[in-house]
């Protein structure tokens, strides 16, 4: 009774907390605000929704059943299938659900001030994202770890299974095209981040080599040969920014770097996995790992100043970083930092045939997401400690403010963020780079919100070493992912191609391999090439897109799961996923209708296509700009299209669920749950 | 094996200063935390199919470590591994 007691006390303590570190936050208005209000609140919001709202689901919703043999004991293999310590499971779960998404978004939406991310951030992974995550590990789960497409084919029907395959795809393509960008926005004239960027592809050459014929398997001590070596190649990227002629070798404009970038990208799907790949995806695990908590360190310890605004002007759409109102956009552009669909990829499949005990559900599929949104509420925090000048100044696209830095600081100071010419020079100086006006994509503010951060917990003179380190963090992490991406589309396109012409499906046979890889590589390089030449920057094109595609894969996942549920009964407690759906359907319907409707030739596609259609026609675009207007206006329409089709597949996919729902409502027959049938474990002290 | 070597000194060194309990309770905790990072990276990884194969696959030919290691990353890269 006395424990029972405690335990009750230190929820409601944890509680109050919470909710006033939270109200705090919305309800302050000042001129800054402390870093650590935001970490007390996120961490007693993810305590509170783990403790009473997973625990809840698990018990009433998923009926978790710890008697019950999982697909890893059952099927046993020693492969695929192994019953693996959870801690273990967390791990490999966390590190491939962590990508540099929550990085990036927050980054973004910051533009809107430090409050709509927050909240969003919060909520949504407490009530969405980890809610989409642990359902979907669930129901992998009990269907012997099937992936979603499976899932989504056997509960809904061919529909339903063939739309989740072609999304997966199409968000595959736009994603690693925005990644690419990003990069290529960081490398920009920079030749200390080019040269570094660069080393990490001979570093991870070796290091693939090092593990398979030098030391083979000591995966440990390679990387930690490969992270010093990265380490080293950031201060060899400041040598060679100093020597005069060298310099000048890595010191390029956007367009054959985003080359670069298409060519390396072909030649990283075509290499063996263990001569790029695996070695890379090491490297970037540890780096991550390192990075964050370091990240997280140096917050705890500095407690840095928030100086952005609670709530900017541009929640009415004006906004220079991507156009549109806080509602949808916000929602749209955090994206994965709150809830992400990709993770409902790696949570069925992957993750559920190394489960030991259904018991370990909550902790790996709804703790692993509020560990990630945990990253996304940092990256936040990294956007907003910089003076909003400065951070405008960094992320606003050149077409907007103005090429010229006098220009730039003159808009930005007529919003009411006083910005000088001379501020933004010391601080590039400071930085190591020549400049940092128009820096777009979100790495380069990341770097410096992150250098000056580093810089104040551990030295401010060795800032410029902080920022490239950050680049390079972030460039590895990216590069990985376009990898992986890249890897992932030529499988599922050899799947798709087998179909028709079975030679080709076989992954191994070399003119397959190397026409699939150059048909996924040449769908990603087209947008990155139209971003490169895009003068607004081509992320506030493409990060939206990139949002309501990755959103509209979370509504997919979170249909079958809402059908799983109604099918087996359950539909009085449905809503868990029900309403979550309810809302990214609204979400992605609005911001869809916005992006095709709107007049504002900066949210409308067929706007901004009709805009400069008739710029064109009647001559006053400058001669450069009338030379790239023709592909920027196909590839308006081109995306006006896409965001449809991306709409038009939810809405099937919806409609077949409700009228698979209320046939079982009815009680008329529908596809058989394919649930596996119960057996009774025999691990009888599972490794947890 | 890194752990055997740096183990035995340590307990060595820590006799002489008559703190052996309490040395012997957190080496046996670091130990604990260096095979969980072991297996989160995988570096154990053939340790592991070897005891596997003993218990479960006794007749069939046990493959050698770099055999080993080529076949589970051939493996563990066919499919989706990383998110956005």
């Amino acid at each position: 009774m006395q424990q029972r007691l405690g335990h009750y006390l230190i929820w409601i303590i944890i509680s109050l907390i919470g909710a006033s570190a939270v109200g705090g936050i919305a309800l302050h208005r000042g001129e800054s605000i402390n870093a650590i209000w935001f970490i007390v609140a996120a961490v007693c919001v993810y305590a509170i929704g783990f403790r009473f709202y997973s625990a809840w689901i698990a018990a009433r919703v998923l009926m978790l059943d710890e008697t019950r043999a999982t697909p890893a004991e059952r099927l046993q293999d020693g492969r695929d299938y192994i019953p693996t310590n959870r801690w273990v499971v967390f791990g490999h779960h966390f590190a491939a659900i962590a990508g540099p998404g929550p990085l990036i978004g927050p980054t973004l939406a910051a533009q809107f001030g430090y409050l709509p991310g927050t909240l969003w951030i919060l909520v949504g992974s407490v009530l969405a994202g980890c809610v989409q995550d642990m359902c979907i590990l669930f129901f992998s789960t009990r269907r012997n770890g099937r992936s979603l497409g499976q899932m989504a084919r056997d509960e809904l029907g061919p529909i339903g299974g063939a739309a989740a395959l072609f999304a997966t795809l199409l968000i595959m393509i736009i994603l690693i095209a925005v990644l690419g960008l990003v990069v290529v926005n960081a490398m920009k004239h920079s030749p200390w981040a080019t040269s570094t960027v660069i080393a990490t592809i001979p570093i991870a050459l070796f290091i693939g080599i090092y593990m398979r014929y030098l030391r083979p398997g000591r995966v440990l001590e390679g990387s930690l040969v490969g992270v010093v070596l990265l380490l080293l190649s950031v201060g060899g990227g400041g040598w060679v920014d100093q020597q005069p002629m060298l310099r000048e070798w890595f010191n390029h404009p956007g367009l054959p770097l985003a080359f670069g970038v298409i060519g390396y990208g072909f030649l990283a799907a075509v290499l063996p996995v263990w001569l790029l790949l695996a070695p890379r995806d090491y490297l970037s695990t540890f780096m991550k790992l390192g990075t964050v908590l370091l990240l997280a360190g140096a917050i705890i310890l500095l407690q840095p100043e928030l100086k952005m605004p609670a709530l900017t002007q541009f929640i009415d759409g004006t906004g220079p970083i991507f156009a549109g109102t806080l509602f949808p956009f916000v929602f749209i552009t955090i994206a994965c930092g709150a809830i992400s669909g990709f993770h409902s990829l790696i949570a069925s499949g992957t993750t559920p045939k190394l489960l030991s005990n259904e018991r370990d559900i909550p902790m790996i599929g709804y703790g692993g997401m509020a560990l990630e949104s945990f990253v996304a509420m940092m990256a936040l925090i990294a956007a907003t400690v910089l003076d909003p000048g400065v951070y405008f100044a960094i992320n606003s696209p050149a077409g907007i403010v103005g090429a010229l830095p006098a220009d730039a600081v003159a808009t930005i100071t007529s919003w009411g963020y006083p910005v000088t010419v001379e501020q933004m020079n010391a601080l590039a100086a400071s930085m190591g780079e020549a400049t940092l006006f128009a820096r777009t994509g979100g790495a380069p503010s990341l770097a410096v919100g992150m250098a000056s951060i580093f810089g104040s917990a551990f030295g401010e003179h060795l800032l410029a070493i902080w920022y490239h380190f950050a680049i390079m963090f972030e460039a590895v992490f990216i590069l990985t992912t376009l990898d992986a991406g890249t890897r992932v589309g030529r499988f599922m396109l050899q799947d798709l191609l087998g179909n028709i012409w079975p030679k080709m499906g076989q992954t191994s046979w070399y003119p397959s391999v190397l026409l699939s890889s150059a048909l996924v590589v040449s769908g990603w390089g087209y947008f990155l090439y139209i971003g490169v030449i895009d003068p607004n920057g081509g992320v506030n094109i493409l990060w939206p897109l990139f949002g309501i595609s990755n959103q509209l894969l979370a509504a997919i996942a979170l249909t079958v799961a809402t059908g799983i549920l109604i099918k087996s009964g359950k539909w009085r407690v449905a809503w868990v996923t029900a309403l979550p759906l309810t809302w990214l359907t609204i979400l992605t319907t609005t911001a869809v209708y916005e992006k095709i409707t709107s007049a504002d030739p900066r949210i409308g596609f067929f706007a901004a296509a009709d805009d400069l259609s008739t710029k064109l026609a009647a001559g006053v675009l400058s001669p450069e700009k009338a030379a790239v207007a023709p592909q920027l206006i196909f590839n308006q329409q081109l995306d006006a299209w896409l965001a449809l089709l991306f709409v038009g597949l939810l809405w099937v996919i919806i409609l077949d669920m409700l009228r698979m729902a209320s046939r079982s409502l009815r009680g008329l027959p529908v596809l058989s749950s394919a649930e596996a049938p119960y057996q009774r474990t025999r691990l009888e002290n599972t490794p947890s | 094996m890194y752990f055997a070597k740096l183990y035995s000194s340590v307990l060595r060194a820590s006799k002489l200063l008559a703190i052996k309990l309490w040395a012997k309770k957190f080496l046996a905790s670091l130990k604990k935390a260096w095979q969980l990072l072991r297996e989160l990276s995988g570096d154990d990884a053939y340790e592991r199919y070897v005891r596997h194969h003993a218990i479960h696959h006794a007749e069939e030919p046990l493959l050698n470590r770099q055999e080993f290691f080529k076949q589970a990353q051939q493996k563990k890269w066919h499919g989706v591994k990383r998110c956005c």
